[in-house]
């Protein structure tokens, strides 16, 4: 579990910092009233699901980064679509990098207006549950990854 | 006349990131078609002659990989480069990708660049002014 942790890691400042040009900030503190979040489910030899939670403000900045556009011209349909893209990217590269032999399913990544709480539904201690959380400039970013098997 | 590229994402983002690296790469005039997944790329690639695609894997209606196959099976999309850019780049599917004739693997994420050679090393598009191609260790394969 220690090494997916350090995996699943690297991949955020991967996507982060190649695609956002955002370099995060690890932070042991659980935030609370994230904005934003999108969801994506895989299957192979390894199973779960991750979830990505976005302060606005961290959204925003992804989008204008990604995209080139002023965070005043930021739409909530940019938001949807780069929350759901940085999800299934840092989903693929984590895979890829935990299990580079075997193909895998992905789920269409789903979005979340109002983020469903602090993950009730995978509490965090669990021992097949990774919770990663960030803080940026740009804003805050907190990461779970539930295993199924 | 401008060559064209067909991207194919269901992502508008990532359609419109790798839009605005072609343009800015100084190949000269792209013009670049949109498609939301394989099956709609399959749809314009029967009616626009298409000079490069770049596709994702793991779309709705019908997956890159699929709409490969399909391509292969048509004469006149035998040859056609196909760039694959996908953040699912596990062996299996890139084997899968290069038996299809997928001319390169980038992972995402991806830099600029990677595009940029990819777009270059198809052989389609002429570069405009001199070489100025960024040669980086890039995260991406060759078949």
């Amino acid at each position: 579990m220690k090494e997916l942790r350090q995996t699943l890691m690297q991949s955020i400042f991967e996507v982060f910092e190649k695609m956002f040009y955002i370099f995060l900030e690890p932070s042991d503190v659980h935030f609370l009233g994230f904005d934003v979040e999108a969801n994506i489910d895989f299957q192979g030899a390894l199973m779960g699901s991750l979830s990505l939670q976005l302060s606005h403000n961290m959204a925003k900045h992804m989008v204008s980064h990604l995209l080139n556009v002023p965070l005043d011209q930021v739409t909530d349909e940019h938001v949807q679509d780069c929350a759901k893209e940085a999800a299934n990217m840092i989903c693929g590269n984590f895979i890829t990098k935990a299990d580079h032999q075997n193909a895998y399913d992905f789920s269409s990544p789903q979005f979340y207006t109002a983020p469903r709480g602090p993950w009730p539904y995978a509490p965090d201690g669990k021992p097949e549950s990774i919770r990663l959380n960030f803080d940026s400039d740009s804003g805050r970013a907190s990461i779970l990854l539930s295993l199924s098997n | 006349m401008s060559a064209t590229a067909l991207i194919i994402d269901d992502s508008r983002s990532i359609r419109e990131v790798i839009r605005r690296i072609i343009r800015i790469s100084g190949f000269g005039p792209v013009r670049c078609i949109d498609a939301v997944d394989g099956r709609e790329g399959l749809e314009i690639l029967s009616r626009e002659k298409v000079d490069v695609v770049f596709t994702g894997i793991h779309m709705p209606e019908m997956g890159g990989l699929e709409m490969l196959g399909e391509m292969r099976k048509q004469a006149a999309l035998q040859n056609l480069p196909v760039v694959v850019v996908a953040s699912d780049a596990g062996l299996r599917r890139m084997k899968r990708a290069g038996e299809l004739g997928c001319k390169k693997f980038i992972r995402k994420p991806f830099y600029p660049e990677e595009i940029k050679k990819a777009l270059a090393d198809t052989g389609q598009l002429k570069e405009a002014g001199q070489d100025e191609r960024v040669e980086t260790d890039v995260d991406a394969v060759d078949f």
